[in-house]
């Protein structure tokens, strides 16, 4: 257990440095949440690139290229720093009794869901069929273990998946010295941890009430704790909520500095550096890629600026590597296999046994759904033209979701099933933040923010 | 109060009781041995057994070697595929080769190429060319003879 924290700690020390890099003021616990879904994600790049290098992987190595890498992020961050004109935040100063028992209320909810992700072996089939027996493989290997991923016998591990969550078991397993699929489930509860700290500060310094901000918090954590412990929704939950509200603050934040003449200023987030979370989401799984296409779409939408698009290559980047080993090995998805929009549209005609098992599926937390939609429906307007970029986000990647469901092979109600509850899960963070928004806009009639259709990022 | 902070209270209140997971608060006054001990034969639930067995077969076997698993059930999606995914989980390192593919024609090739038999829940004939390497209550480990 101790080499498992040591290796989160590690990771949040580079990512703390990532965050520093980025020259950005924020509170304190944005940054923490920031820190450790990048910290993490540069260790398992880390090893990626040992990985690709040819050089096989040890503990000492995989230091020496976070170390390295942490220790440029630290350069750029106090060269930004000495060289610009800070613009500290005052979030975080109005602290209330009542928000500090929400908070701690959050805090419980959350190490109950650490001891219930570390109370044994992660039993999840997808865990032991694939992403943790991807990551055994390459732990053994010392790399990735590209006879494995070819081998025609194991074709049920999804050799086209990217990486990005096996190489993080694998950081934490060199710490361990020896493959320990118990302590890997500590990991879930810091990515619920960290975009739990973004949501809770984002709605903070949006809506001014950390009583309000604490108590969404609370409502949403369960959500923010994926119950499939070993597996990649967990990871693709923080990284695609983070990516996408990152995203959203940071289209406010330049509508806000063009009106106020201060362009560049240090307190704004720029959309490259949202973009690295949602690079990130695609290096977790296919459906982090779809999202990254979704909110790239729902960014032109929202500001129908297509130069803004072009400012999310870093997600590109981030996911580009993978794709291009994809291509060179062949590893194609089983969704694309043969004749897709033929099964689309021969599957189209069970639309409705698709719809009905969709609803089903929302059975669990119908009320959930049934407050999304009671906000958007009494905040309508306000949703249209506000929230724009996250609705078409949600709408555009359930669209992706429903025809990747509709191109199986396996059949549309088993696909349904076994697929559609995580993928709604995948979207309930995004979209509970939202209805919190927008609600929040009905009970405090606070004026309106910047319209992000408004033209404030159109061509000049 | 307005109608309006009873309305958000409404829905944030929809919100929290839609989300709210039990498991994360009952954790805290669960058997945590008890729920340690399912975990682990939870994945291998439908072939008890199954995992003490392979886990015996790491130990007598190292990376590289080619094991060819030998079960009861005879379709893939009959329980082989359940046994064989399972299995290579716990053999990694090592290469499983299965004996059945997917459309349940037998793959004798792998059999000439494996290097051990993991036999399990299965009353194995003598094969030639192989000898035991390992026993357990539950299956045999057979090894290529040199």
């Amino acid at each position: 257990m101790i080499e498992t924290l040591l290796s989160i700690a590690v990771a949040f020390v580079a990512g703390c440095a990532a965050v520093f890099g980025s020259g950005v003021r924020r509170p304190l616990l944005r940054a923490m949440g920031e820190a450790w879904l990048l910290g993490i994600a540069l260790c398992a790049g880390s090893l990626f690139a040992l990985a690709l290098a040819g050089i096989a992987w040890s503990l000492a190595r995989a230091l020496i290229v976070v170390a390295v890498v942490t220790a440029v992020l630290m350069i750029v961050g106090l060269r930004r720093r000495a060289t610009e004109e800070n613009a500290a935040s005052d979030a975080g100063d109005r602290r209330s009794w009542v928000s500090a028992i929400f908070d701690l209320l959050t805090a419980a909810t959350i190490a109950g869901y650490a001891l219930l992700a570390t109370a044994g072996p992660l039993a999840e089939i997808d865990f032991v069929a694939m992403w943790g027996l991807k990551a055994r493989a390459f732990w053994i290997a010392r790399g990735l273990d590209w006879s494995f991923l070819e081998s025609p016998w194991y074709n049920w591990i999804h050799a086209d998946y990217p990486p990005l969550l096996p190489l993080t078991f694998d950081w934490t397993t060199l710490f361990q010295g020896q493959w320990d699929d118990r302590w890997l489930g500590a990991l879930y509860p810091c990515f619920a941890l960290a975009v739990l700290l973004i949501i809770r500060s984002l709605l903070e310094e949006e809506l001014g009430s950390p009583v309000y901000a604490a108590a969404v918090t609370l409502a949403l954590a369960p959500a923010a704790a994926s119950p499939w412990i070993g597996i990649a929704e967990g990871p693709l939950l923080a990284y695609g909520t983070a990516g996408v509200l990152l995203l959203r603050r940071a289209l406010r934040d330049q509508i806000a500095d063009r009106r106020s003449q201060i362009a560049g200023s240090t307190g704004a987030l720029s959309i490259e550096y949202a973009s690295l979370f949602l690079g990130c989401a695609a290096a977790t799984k296919n459906e982090g890629m779809a999202l990254l296409l979704a909110a790239a779409l729902a960014m032109l939408v929202s500001t129908r600026n297509r130069a803004a698009v072009w400012r999310l290559w870093p997600a590109v980047a981030i996911a580009a590597p993978w794709l291009l080993v994809r291509a060179v090995f062949s590893f194609s998805t089983d969704l694309a296999r043969g004749q897709p929009w033929l099964r689309v549209i021969e599957n189209a005609r069970h639309l409705s046994v698709l719809m009905h098992g969709i609803a089903a599926q929302t059975s669990g937390h119908y009320l959930f759904w049934i407050g999304v939609i009671a906000a958007l429906v009494l905040s309508f307007r306000r949703a249209v033209h506000e929230e724009r970029l996250v609705l078409v986000t949600v709408g555009l990647l359930l669209l992706f979701d429903v025809i990747a469901s509709l191109s199986t092979a396996q059949g549309v109600a088993w696909l349904v099933r076994w697929s559609w509850e995580r993928l709604l899960a995948q979207v309930a963070l995004m979209a509970g933040f939202t209805a919190a928004v927008l609600i929040d806009g009905v009970r405090a009639s606070r004026p309106q923010p910047p319209d992000v259709s408004s033209g404030g990022l159109a061509p000049r | 109060m307005t109608w309006r902070t009873a309305v958000a209270a409404l829905v944030l209140l929809c919100l929290f009781a839609g989300a709210f997971q039990r498991a994360y608060w009952t954790i805290f006054g669960a058997d945590r041995a008890a729920l340690q001990a399912w975990l682990t034969e939870r994945p291998y639930s439908k072939m008890p057994g199954l995992r003490q067995f392979m886990t015996g077969v790491r130990d007598h076997t190292r990376d590289g070697d080619r094991i060819a698993i030998i079960l009861p059930a005879r379709r893939w999606e009959g329980g082989y595929a359940y046994g064989f995914i399972r299995s290579t989980y716990l053999l990694a390192g090592r290469r499983t080769v299965p004996l059945l593919n997917q459309g349940d024609q037998p793959l004798p090739a792998n059999l000439e190429r494996a290097t051990h038999l993991a036999a399990w829940g299965v009353a194995l004939p003598p094969i030639r060319g192989f000898e035991p390497a390992w026993r357990s209550p539950d299956g045999v480990l057979l090894q290529r003879r040199r």
